[in-house]
């Protein structure tokens, strides 16, 4: 077993697996916004 | 709707960009799963190196990645200088998110290659390791510079005149740690210089896939952006027009 | 009135306010004197080890005095409003800018004298022409330091965190500069031959002409209102 390699695609797929996580938070906050908007325009 | 589309264009911008993350998506895995067969597979094992040799196609992959990303937010700065529509700053900002991602996974599978081949993490002086490790220092001082102004467009102004004089630091840069070097030797030489014509193809594979992945996480979060930003226009103008009823 | 004048004229505005506020400038050089001691203390004087780290060591305490001191080319204009009056007076954005990048520039090469001389005394050098050659790298650096740095300077005046965010940006674009200096420092302190020293100082004429078109060509951005 090669650590290296192994730990060397680790870090690859880990920080695009953080950076897609990211995104998605940030989509979670883009929908609760989206969701009080809503709120705001139907009173 | 129809008047919401002409207040606000970004909305079609963004729906353009999502529509064609989603066509990207499908050529993006079988790139990837391309470039994985490529790197572990067809990819002979290096003679000197061993099987440590095949962090390289993703490592390379990367660095080409972000050097483009780095590219578009130069580009997208004088755009948004010129042209002043908000676009062509949200693409600068997402490039750089993207591009600083790219750098620390340079970055990190750098050292991890570099311990066990030349028997030091960090190669001080090498102009490639030198060369990216000031780019993520310029593009961190960007996103910090980007979360520390007030929204608005002298903050896409400043990004967009920091974003252009980074990169044209950054052929300087290049220059001065090539100088640095012949002067102190140091021992390690190119890695790169005669690939295997079948390593060679492994590279431009994962080099392909990388770009893929670009594409499709620029576009998404670019996407994200826009829409956040009509969203909060949105909102305040919601409560502008209360404000104005009352 | 002629660009040229309008440019002394700017720039000796700026050169008063630190005249008659001299302390916030002479707190600088304070600061600069601080920062060679502190590393002799560290490096432990009188050592072998000292020598080599000296060039590195006076580059240092130029950059970050110098820092401080571009944050208040912009700061007293954004807190007395006045750089209202510098945007609305009919004269050209270029002009502006080089007013303000010969001020800081003058000022800078004050704080490069002072810490020459304190340096010449306390790492023991004899006087000789290379000393001019070390002033001239200084001069250099200086141009590349003061042009990019009004601009950020003009960026981040309005900012909160502008003391921390100044270097944040400065100090990556100055890694080339820096390089180019210290290397250059290390020939023209030793005894050898001057073999590359040429070729730092092309490297440090081409980024001051780079960075000072760079930086002219966006400031009409960082300033419209």
């Amino acid at each position: 077993m090669n650590w290296y390699l192994f730990s060397g695609y680790a870090v690859f797929w880990g920080l695009v697996f953080l950076y897609v996580l990211y995104i998605h938070r940030k989509q979670s906050k883009l929908n609760r916004d989206l969701q009080v908007l809503a709120d705001q325009l139907e009173d | 709707m129809q008047q919401s589309a002409t207040k606000y264009p970004e909305l079609a911008t963004a729906a353009k960009w999502l529509r064609a993350a989603w066509w990207l998506e499908i050529p993006l895995l079988l790139a990837f799963l391309v470039a994985l067969w490529g790197a572990f597979v067809y990819a002979p094992t290096e003679r000197v190196m061993g099987e440590v040799q095949r962090i390289f196609y993703f490592h390379v992959g990367s660095a080409a990645v972000a050097f483009f990303a780095f590219f578009i937010v130069f580009i997208a700065g004088i755009l948004y200088l010129v042209r002043r529509n908000v676009v062509w700053d949200q693409l600068a900002a997402t490039s750089v998110e993207v591009g600083v991602v790219f750098t620390t996974i340079v970055l990190t599978t750098g050292p991890i290659w570099a311990k066990p081949v030349w028997n030091t993490w960090f190669p001080w002086g090498d102009p490639r390791v030198m060369t990216t490790l000031v780019l993520w220092l310029i593009y961190m001082a960007y996103l910090i510079l980007r979360s520390s102004l007030p929204e608005g467009d002298k903050k896409y102004k400043f990004c967009a005149v920091f974003g252009i004089i980074g990169f044209i630091d950054v052929p300087i840069v290049w220059m001065s740690i090539r100088w640095w070097r012949t002067i102190h030797p140091v021992v390690i030489t190119s890695e790169g210089a005669n690939l295997e014509p079948r390593m060679s193809q492994a590279l431009l594979m994962a080099i392909a896939a990388c770009m893929l992945s670009l594409a499709v996480l620029t576009l998404l979060r670019g996407a994200m952006r826009l829409n956040q930003l009509v969203v909060d226009r949105m909102a305040q103008d919601v409560i502008d027009s209360k404000r104005s009823v009352a | 009135m002629n660009a040229l004048r309008l440019i002394g004229i700017l720039a000796a505005k700026d050169l008063r306010i630190e005249y008659r506020s001299r302390h916030a400038f002479l707190t600088t050089l304070f600061f600069a004197l601080l920062i060679l001691i502190i590393f002799n203390f560290a490096f432990d004087p009188g050592n072998q080890s000292i020598k080599d780290a000296a060039p590195g060591i006076l580059w240092v305490s130029l950059l970050f005095p110098g820092v401080i001191q571009l944050n208040r080319s912009f700061q007293s204009e954004r807190e007395e409003g006045t750089l209202y009056g510098l945007i609305l007076a009919p004269i050209d954005r270029g002009v502006l800018f080089f007013g303000k990048f010969l001020a800081n520039f003058f000022l800078l090469a004050l704080v490069d004298l002072f810490v020459l001389g304190s340096f010449f005394i306390f790492y023991n050098l004899t006087f000789s022409t290379r000393l001019g050659w070390l002033f001239l790298l200084m001069l250099l650096v200086g141009i590349v330091f003061s042009s990019v740095g009004t601009l950020f300077a003009a960026m981040v005046s309005s900012v909160r965190a502008r003391d921390v965010l100044l270097p944040i940006l400065l100090f990556p674009i100055l890694v080339p500069v820096v390089i180019a200096a210290v290397n250059a420092t290390r020939e023209v302190l030793g005894t050898g031959e001057l073999e590359f020293f040429w070729q730092w100082l092309r490297l440090l004429v081409a980024s001051d002409v780079v960075f000072i078109a760079g930086s002219f060509l966006v400031f009409d951005y960082v300033v419209e209102e």
